[in-house]
C-alpha cells in the first residue's frame, strides 16, 4: 500500500515538472515586454531608462534559459515569485483569496449532494414516470445551459422581482454567518449546477443497474423494508462510482469560480485567476496554475485511495 | 401430516414485446410440514417464477400474478399487503438463491447481512443477534465462525457463500425454505455437500424444503415428493419412488433417459429429448409437449390433457399415461 | 440461441445496403426519440449556420436599426429585425446566426482535433508501451490537472485570439481524457484472444495496429467525439464571455452575452437570445450524443 502511494507521488514529479516548464515557455512566447506592460498604465508611460532599469531588476535581459533555471531554482525552494500587479508574493496573494473560493466550493458540494443524490435515486425508482421524465429534463438543462447565463438570469430576476442589489462588501463567515451564507448561496448553487446534474444522472443509471442485482433481491427476500433495501443495500453500491468523478468535479468548480465570482462580485480565487490572465501578470498566472495543479494531483490521489478504502473488494485484497 | 403451503391454480404472466408470456399457467400443489419437495424442469419452464411468486418477488413490470391462491399459515399470501408479506419473508419462509457469487451484497459485512434479518424478525439486540449469527455459521459448518463475521462476501468461495445463504435463510426459524437451483452454480464436488447440509438441517429443525432444479438426478437422494414442470404447467406429480420407478409422462421418461446411471450398462446410450422447449409466448395447441413427444396421438394436438390419477399420490397430465402404465405404448 | 433469433439475425445481415442505413436511422429514432429530436435540431442549426448570410438581409457588424429595439421592430432601411437590435443597433438575429457559425465551427472542429490526436496517442501509447508510454502519460497527466477553461485562457492569451487558436486551445484539454480512454481500451484489446491469434499467425505489429486496433477503437472514439461537442461549445462561449475568445467583430454568443450584461435594463432580449441559443444547441448535441453512446457502447453509460 505505501509502496503504491510512494510510486504515485514519484510519478507526480515529472508531471509537475513538465507542466511548469511548459507554462514558463508558453507565457514567454507572446511578443511584448513585461516591463513595458507593467510601467505603461492608463495614466502615464515610462521613459526608456525606466523601462531598462526595470528589465535589469527583473532579470529580463538574461538569456531565456538563465531565466528558466533561475525560476526553477526558486520554485524548488518554495518561492513562486512576486506578482507585479499586487506587489506581493504569489503565495501570500493566493492565501488571502483562497478562503472565499473554498467556502464556495464547500457550499457547492453540500448543496449539490443534498439534492443531486436524492433526485437521482427518485428518478431511478420511478423510472419511466412523469417524475422521472421531469428530473431528466432538469438534468439535461443543467448540463446544457451555460452557467454564466444562469447566473445573469438569476441576478436579473433578483433585481427585477425582489429589488435586490449585489452586496458591495464581502462579509466573512466568522463575522456574520447568516449574511455570509446569503451572499454565497446562489453563486455556490450556480457554480455547482452542471456538476449536480452530472451526479444526478450518474446516480440514476447506477441505481438502475444496482436495483436489478441479485443481492438486492436477496435483501427483499429477507423481508427488509423498501427503505432499508434502497438505502442500506443499493445506495452504497450505486454511489461509490460517483467518487470517480471527483477530479472532474474539482476542475469544474475552479472553472465555474473563474466565471461566476465576477458576476456576483466575490473576490476569490476565480476572480484572481481571471484578473491575472486578463491583466497579464505572468508570474501570478504561472504560480497559481502550478500550485492548483499540484493540489489537483494530490486530490486525485486522495480520492483514488478513498475509493479503494471504501470498496471492501479492494480494501481487503 | 399437515400441509403448510398450498398453491391453487397459480398463474403468473409477463408482458413481452407484443405478447403475454405465460410463465406459470395454472399450477397447484402443496408441501407438507418437514418434507422435501423437488420441482424439476428445463430452463424456462416456470419453476423459478412459481417460487418467486410465493414471496411476491416477481419484478413488477413486466410481470404480474394473474390469478390463484397461495395459502400459508392460514392466509392467502397473494392478498397480503406489502408490510404483511414482509413479515413472512425471511421469518416464516426463507429463500436460498442460485448464484452465491452475486446474491450477497459486496459492500456489507457478513455480520451485517446475517444479523439484519435476525434483528428485524426476532427483535434481538445487536449482541444477541451476533451470537445467533455465530451459532448459525457453526451449524452450516463454517470454521472459525466468530472471526468470519467481520469479513466480506468476496473473501469466501462459492460453496462457503452458499452456506452463508443457507445460514441466513434458516436464522429466523422459518417453516419452509425455498432453494432455487442452489447447487447449479457450484462445483460438482461441492454440490453434494451443500445438498446434504440442507437436507440434514431441515430434517433436524422440521423445516420443509422446496428444491428447484433442472437436474432430476441431483434430487434423487433428497426429495420426498417431486413435481415435474414443463412450459408453465406441472405435468407429473408423485413421490420420489413413484417418479423414478415408474414415470408416466413421456417428458419425465425423457428426462430420466437422459441421465447417466451408475447402475446402467456402459453400452446404454443416453437418450436426449428431441427438439427445443417451446416459446412461452407462442405455445402449441393441445399438450405443450406434443411436438417433441414420440408417443403423441392426434388428441394430444387438440386438447390439453387433465391430470390422470395413477397409483397413490402419483398423477400425470397425459392422454396416454394409462398405456404407459400398462406398458402398451412401449 | 433460439432458432428464431438465429434466422432473424441472418435476415438482417442479408439486407440491402441503402435500405439498411435508412432502416437503422428509423430504428434509432424509435428507440431513442430524444436523441433523434436532438439530431434533427442539430442538423437544422448547422444548416442555419451554413446559410446564415443568405437568411438575413443585414450585415452582422453594422448598425441597421435603433439601439436596443425590441423584437420585431423595423430596421432603418426596411426589413424586420426578428430578434430586435443590440446596444449598437445591429440586428440581433443576424448576429445570432453568425455567432452560431462560430459555435458550430468550434464545436465540431475542436473535438475532431482533440479526439483525433487523442486516438492516435492512446493507441500508440498502448501498443508501443515502454518509455514512450511513460513519457506520454506524464504529459497527458500534466494536461489533465489544469482545469480546462483556465488552460484554454492561457493558450489564447499566449498565442492570440483567433478562431484557429481557440479551436486548438479547447482541443488540448480533450486530448488528455480521450487518450486515456482509448489507451485502456486498446490495452484491453491487446490482451484479447483475437489479437493473440493474429500474432500467432505472424501478423506484424504495424498491421495489427492499423488494421485491427484502430478500426476497433472507432466506436468509443465516435462516442467521445459526440459527447465532447457540448463541452466545446460551452467552453468557447465561456472564453468569449471573458473576452479571451475570438476577437470581435466576429460575433460569438458568449461575447454577446458579456456586453449584454450592461444594457439588460433596456432590453432583456439581448440577454435572453444568446443564452437560449447556447442552451438549445448544447442540449440538442447532448441528447444526440447520449443516444449515440447508448447505441454504440452501453458500457460507457454512467460515466460523465
Amino acid at each position: 500500500m505505501s509502496a503504491y502511494i510512494i510510486r504515485r507521488l514519484l510519478l507526480m514529479i515529472p508531471t509537475i515538472f513538465i507542466l511548469g516548464t511548459a507554462l514558463f515557455f508558453l507565457l514567454r512566447v507572446l511578443p511584448g515586454d513585461l516591463a513595458v506592460g507593467m510601467l505603461t498604465t492608463e495614466e502615464s508611460s515610462a521613459t526608456a531608462e525606466e523601462i531598462e532599469e526595470l528589465r535589469e531588476s527583473l532579470g529580463l535581459n538574461d538569456h531565456i534559459l538563465v531565466q528558466y533555471f533561475r525560476w526553477l531554482k526558486n520554485v524548488l525552494t518554495g518561492n513562486f515569485g512576486n506578482s507585479p500587479l499586487y506587489d506581493a508574493s504569489v503565495v501570500s496573494i493566493l492565501k488571502s483569496k483562497l478562503g472565499i473560493t473554498l467556502e464556495l466550493a464547500a457550499l457547492s458540494v453540500v448543496i449539490s449532494l443534498m439534492w443531486a443524490l436524492p433526485l437521482g435515486i427518485i428518478s431511478a425508482l420511478t423510472r419511466g414516470s412523469w417524475i422521472d421524465q421531469t428530473i431528466r429534463v432538469f438534468t439535461a438543462l443543467g448540463i446544457s445551459l451555460p452557467n454564466f447565463w444562469v447566473a445573469i438570469m438569476v441576478l436579473l430576476a433578483l433585481v427585477a422581482f425582489f429589488n435586490w442589489s449585489p452586496p458591495i462588501q464581502y462579509v466573512h463567515f466568522l463575522d456574520n454567518p447568516v449574511e455570509n451564507i446569503k451572499m454565497l448561496f446562489l453563486p455556490a448553487m450556480v457554480i455547482g449546477l452542471r456538476s449536480s446534474a452530472t451526479i444526478t444522472r450518474m446516480t440514476r443509471s447506477m441505481m438502475l443497474e444496482v436495483i436489478s442485482q441479485d443481492y438486492v433481491r436477496t435483501a427483499r427476500a429477507k423481508g427488509l423494508s423498501p427503505a432499508t433495501v434502497i438505502l442500506r443495500h443499493a445506495l452504497p453500491n450505486a454511489s461509490l462510482p460517483v467518487l470517480t468523478l471527483a477530479a472532474l468535479l474539482l476542475a469544474a468548480l475552479v472553472d465555474g469560480a473563474v466565471i461566476i465570482e465576477v458576476i456576483f462580485n466575490l473576490p476569490g480565487l476565480g476572480m484572481l485567476i481571471r484578473e491575472s490572465i486578463t491583466r497579464r501578470d505572468y508570474e501570478l498566472i504561472q504560480g497559481i496554475i502550478l500550485i492548483l495543479a499540484a493540489f489537483m494531483m494530490v486530490w486525485i490521489l486522495i480520492t483514488d485511495l478513498l475509493y479503494a478504502w471504501l470498496d471492501p473488494r479492494i480494501r481487503y485484497s | 401430516m399437515t400441509e403448510i403451503l398450498q398453491i391453487h391454480n397459480l398463474r403468473t404472466y409477463f408482458r413481452g414485446e407484443d405478447t403475454v408470456v405465460k410463465a406459470v399457467d395454472g399450477i397447484s400443489y402443496g408441501i407438507e410440514e418437514g418434507e422435501t419437495l423437488a420441482i424439476v424442469g428445463e430452463s424456462g419452464c416456470g419453476k423459478s417464477v412459481s417460487a418467486l411468486s410465493i414471496l411476491g418477488l416477481i419484478p413488477s413490470p413486466p410481470g404480474w400474478i394473474e390469478s390463484g391462491q397461495i395459502i400459508f399459515d392460514g392466509h392467502d399470501l397473494l392478498t397480503l399487503s406489502n408490510s404483511e408479506i414482509r413479515k413472512v419473508r425471511g421469518a416464516k419462509i426463507g429463500m436460498v438463491f442460485q448464484e452465491p457469487m452475486s446474491s450477497l451484497n459486496p459492500v456489507l459485512s457478513v455480520e451485517r447481512q446475517m444479523t439484519e434479518g435476525i434483528r428485524l424478525h426476532l427483535g434481538l439486540t445487536k449482541q444477541q443477534a451476533r451470537t445467533r449469527a455465530v451459532e448459525m455459521l457453526e451449524t452450516v459448518q463454517i470454521p472459525d465462525a466468530d472471526s468470519q463475521l467481520k469479513r466480506h462476501p468476496h473473501m469466501f468461495s462459492g460453496g462457503m457463500r452458499q452456506r452463508l445463504m443457507i445460514a441466513m435463510a434458516l436464522s429466523c426459524g422459518p417453516q419452509l425454505i425455498i432453494a432455487d437451483e442452489p447447487t447449479t452454480a457450484l462445483d460438482v464436488t461441492v454440490q453434494a455437500q451443500i445438498l446434504d447440509l440442507m437436507k440434514q438441517l431441515c430434517q433436524e429443525n422440521n423445516v420443509a424444503l422446496m428444491i428447484i432444479t433442472h437436474n432430476l438426478g441431483v434430487v434423487a437422494r433428497y426429495a420426498d415428493r417431486i413435481n415435474i414442470m414443463y412450459a408453465g404447467k406441472i405435468i407429473e406429480q408423485g413421490t420420489a419412488r413413484e417418479i423414478y420407478r415408474s414415470p408416466k409422462h413421456p417428458y419425465t421418461l425423457g428426462l430420466l433417459g437422459s441421465i447417466p446411471r451408475l447402475d446402467g450398462r456402459q453400452s446404454d446410450k443416453l437418450q436426449p429429448i428431441e427438439g427445443q422447449p417451446p416459446d412461452l409466448g407462442d405455445l402449441p395447441s393441445g399438450c405443450h409437449f406434443n411436438p417433441r413427444c414420440q408417443y403423441a396421438i392426434e388428441k394430444c394436438t387438440i386438447e390439453y390433457p387433465p391430470f390422470i390419477d395413477l397409483d397413490g399420490s402419483h398423477r400425470a397430465a397425459c392422454w396416454i399415461s394409462d398405456e404407459l402404465r400398462t406398458g402398451a405404448a412401449h | 440461441m433460439r432458432s428464431k433469433d438465429v434466422s432473424m439475425s441472418l435476415k438482417s445481415s442479408a439486407g440491402n445496403h441503402l435500405s439498411k442505413s435508412r432502416k437503422t436511422m428509423w430504428e434509432f429514432s424509435k428507440r431513442n426519440p430524444a436523441g433523434a429530436v436532438g439530431g434533427v435540431i442539430l442538423l437544422a442549426l448547422i444548416i442555419l449556420a451554413i446559410f446564415a448570410s443568405l437568411l438575413t438581409p443585414f450585415a452582422y457588424d453594422k448598425s441597421v436599426g435603433s439601439r436596443l429595439a425590441p423584437a420585431g421592430s423595423e430596421a432603418r432601411a426596411g426589413g424586420t429585425m426578428l430578434f430586435g437590435a443590440d446596444h449598437i443597433g445591429r440586428d440581433l438575429f443576424t448576429r445570432t446566426l453568425h455567432g452560431g457559425r462560430t459555435s458550430i465551427y468550434v464545436g465540431l472542429a475542436a473535438p475532431l482535433l482533440g479526439v483525433g490526436i487523442g486516438l492516435l496517442l492512446g493507441i500508440a501509447s498502448a501498443y508501443l508501451g515502454g518509455v514512450f508510454d511513460l513519457i506520454t502519460q506524464r504529459v497527458v497527466d500534466a494536461l489533465l490537472i489544469v482545469p480546462g477553461l483556465v488552460l484554454a485562457m492561457v493558450i489564447t492569451l499566449s498565442f492570440g485570439f483567433t478562431l484557429q487558436i481557440v479551436i486548438v486551445a479547447i482541443s488540448i484539454n480533450m486530448i488528455g481524457g480521450v487518450s486515456r480512454v482509448i489507451r485502456s481500451h486498446a490495452l484491453a484489446l491487446r490482451e484479447t484472444q483475437y489479437v493473440e491469434a493474429l500474432r500467432a499467425i505472424g501478423a506484424s505489429d504495424t498491421r495489427i495496429i492499423l488494421k485491427h486496433l484502430v478500426p476497433n477503437s472507432f466506436a468509443p472514439a465516435i462516442v467521445l467525439f459526440a459527447v465532447s461537442i457540448g463541452g466545446a461549445i460551452t467552453t468557447e462561449a465561456s472564453l468569449s464571455f471573458l473576452g479571451l475568445g475570438v476577437a470581435p467583430p466576429r460575433p460569438s454568443w458568449g461575447g454577446m452575452l458579456s456586453t449584454a450584461q450592461e444594457f439588460f435594463r433596456s432590453g432583456v432580449h439581448i440577454v435572453l437570445v444568446p443564452g437560449i441559443a447556447i442552451g438549445v444547441m448544447v442540449l440538442a448535441v447532448n441528447l444526440f450524443g447520449d443516444a449515440l453512446r447508448d447505441v454504440l457502447d452501453p458500457r460507457l453509460r454512467g460515466r460523465s
